[in-house]
This record gives C-alpha cells, structure tokens and sequence, in this order.
C-alpha cells in the first residue's frame, strides 16, 4: 500500500488528484491537508511515501512545506511533487534545490500526473 | 494596457481541455445570462525578473460562470453525476479554475515575470452583471464562460 499526502487549500483539487492517482490502479491510501501546517502533522503521523502539495495557500505555503520537509530528520526523504497555478521560472529551480522531486504547472492532465507518480515510485527505493 | 485575446483564448482552451474534458468556443466580448458563479484573484509581479520594465503589474484575474455550465464542469471534475453536485463543490470548482486561468494566462503573457498571487476569493453576484471581454461557449454557441483581466501598472 502506497500512502500519499495531498495538500490544497481546494478540495475539489484534492478530490481530483486522488481520482487521478487511483486511476493507477495501484493500492493507494490518501491523506489529505488544506495547508502546509496540518500537512507537517500529517506527514510526521503517517509517513507517506508521496508528497503532492500545492504552492499558494494560506497558513502555511507549500514552499515553506517543502523546506520544513527537507530539514526533518524522519522526512527528508520523502518526494514532493509541487503544484502550481504559475510558471515561476527562478522558483521551480529553487523548490528543486529545497527538495522538491518534480513541479508540475497547472493545468495538470490526468494523464501527465500518472505518468509522473509512476516514474516517482520507480525510482524510489 | 491589456492582454489579448490570440493569449486568452489558447490558455482558457488547454485548461479546460486538460482539466474539464471539454472544447470551448471563444466568442469575444460579451454578456452573460442566467444565474452566474464568479472567483477572482489578485496578484502583482517583481519588476526584477524582466529588466525592459521598470514598474511592477498589479491587477485581478476574475472568472465567471453560468451555473448550468460550473455543474457540469465540476460533475465532470469531481467526477459525479451532476444533480449531485452541491454549491459548496462549484465555489470551490470555479475558484481553483480562475487560480488555474490566473497563473496560466500570465504566465503565457509574461513568462519571465515573477508573479505572486493572493487566495481566489467568491466574486459578489453584483460584480457579476456587466460585459466581459473574453468569454467561451461550451457547446450552444452563448457565452457561458467569461474571464476578465483587469492590470493596473504601479510605478
């Protein structure tokens, strides 16, 4: 079983990604958090495999997410995959440079998030 | 200054080929009719990514939708059957569609600026009955969706 995070201060985001990785086929347990914040708490309760957080949210943005993510001992190793709204051209570089795996720009296709969820899980150990 | 619509209209089309399964019409400026949903998000840019301007863009994204249109459009997202959909799952829909159309078209705009948005936020139905200048049709050839730029240059 494959857990993954999903973190979006949209729900019905959310609810699409999850729709999207379950298309895999594989066994996937979702978890879900509106904003970096809670995210931190959930991942540091369940350990997920995957990380798939947006950028632009309240409380805590996904770029701060990513840093508190690589500086945690239990969860420095986990791949996060960014989403965002805007093509940042110097920010994706830096988020890659934090510890972000991949940063996809919305608008993401089913097709293009499966693709890079399976290549993510291939390459992990 | 204004943005076009030879950028408008390929942006809106890709997000909601890619996200909502359907081919939209552009149709130009416009008025729609009917009960309507709307989002906005603001947003500004840093100057120092593009050296040729000297003043930063500041400005809101506002998106508007017929109801008909938000519930299917979030049926087909979700996916659900569309007399399932609740008003709380098209807010939400047609805020993260003008998140999406806010950050896409500007960045097909201006694809060195460094643009920083703020949290889509419910358009009052008031700010919703004017003309707007690019809307899309979804299959009946009447604008049913609406995008409107508004860019205010601060020096």
């Amino acid at each position: 079983m494959i857990h993954v995070l999903i973190v979006d201060d949209s729900s019905v985001m959310r609810h699409y990604i999850a729709r999207t990785l379950r298309m895999t086929g594989i066994d996937i347990e979702i978890h879900e958090a509106e904003n970096g914040r809670e995210a931190m708490c959930k991942a540091v309760e369940v350990r997920p495999d995957l990380i798939i957080t947006d950028l632009n949210m309240p409380e805590m943005s996904g770029e701060e997410l990513v840093s508190k993510i690589h500086e945690s001992p239990e969860l420095k190793e986990t791949p996060v995959i960014v989403m965002s709204a805007v093509r940042y051209p110097a920010k994706s570089e830096e988020l890659i440079q934090a510890g972000a795996m991949a940063y996809m720009t919305k608008p993401v296709s089913p097709e293009s998030l499966c693709r890079r969820f399976l290549s993510i899980l291939e390459s992990q150990p | 200054m204004n943005i076009p619509a030879e950028t408008v209209s390929p942006v809106l089309s890709q997000i909601l080929e890619a996200m909502y399964f359907c081919t939209p019409a552009y149709l130009g400026s416009a008025r729609l009719e009917g009960p309507l949903l709307g989002a906005s998000v603001a947003f500004s840019d840093s100057t120092r990514a593009d050296s040729r301007r000297r003043s930063a863009i500041t400005g809101e994204v506002r998106l508007v939708v017929t109801e008909a249109w938000a519930t299917q459009m979030s049926a087909d997202f979700l996916p659900t059957d569309p007399d399932w959909v609740t008003r709380e799952q098209m807010e939400a829909m047609v805020r993260e569609l003008a998140n999406v159309a806010c950050g896409a078209t500007l960045s097909a705009w201006l694809p060195e600026s460094d643009f920083h948005f703020a949290i889509p936020r419910d358009l009052e139905s008031c700010s919703l009955a004017q003309s707007f200048e690019h809307c899309f049709s979804a299959s009946q050839n009447r604008p049913e969706l609406a995008v409107q730029i508004i860019l205010d240059e601060v020096t």
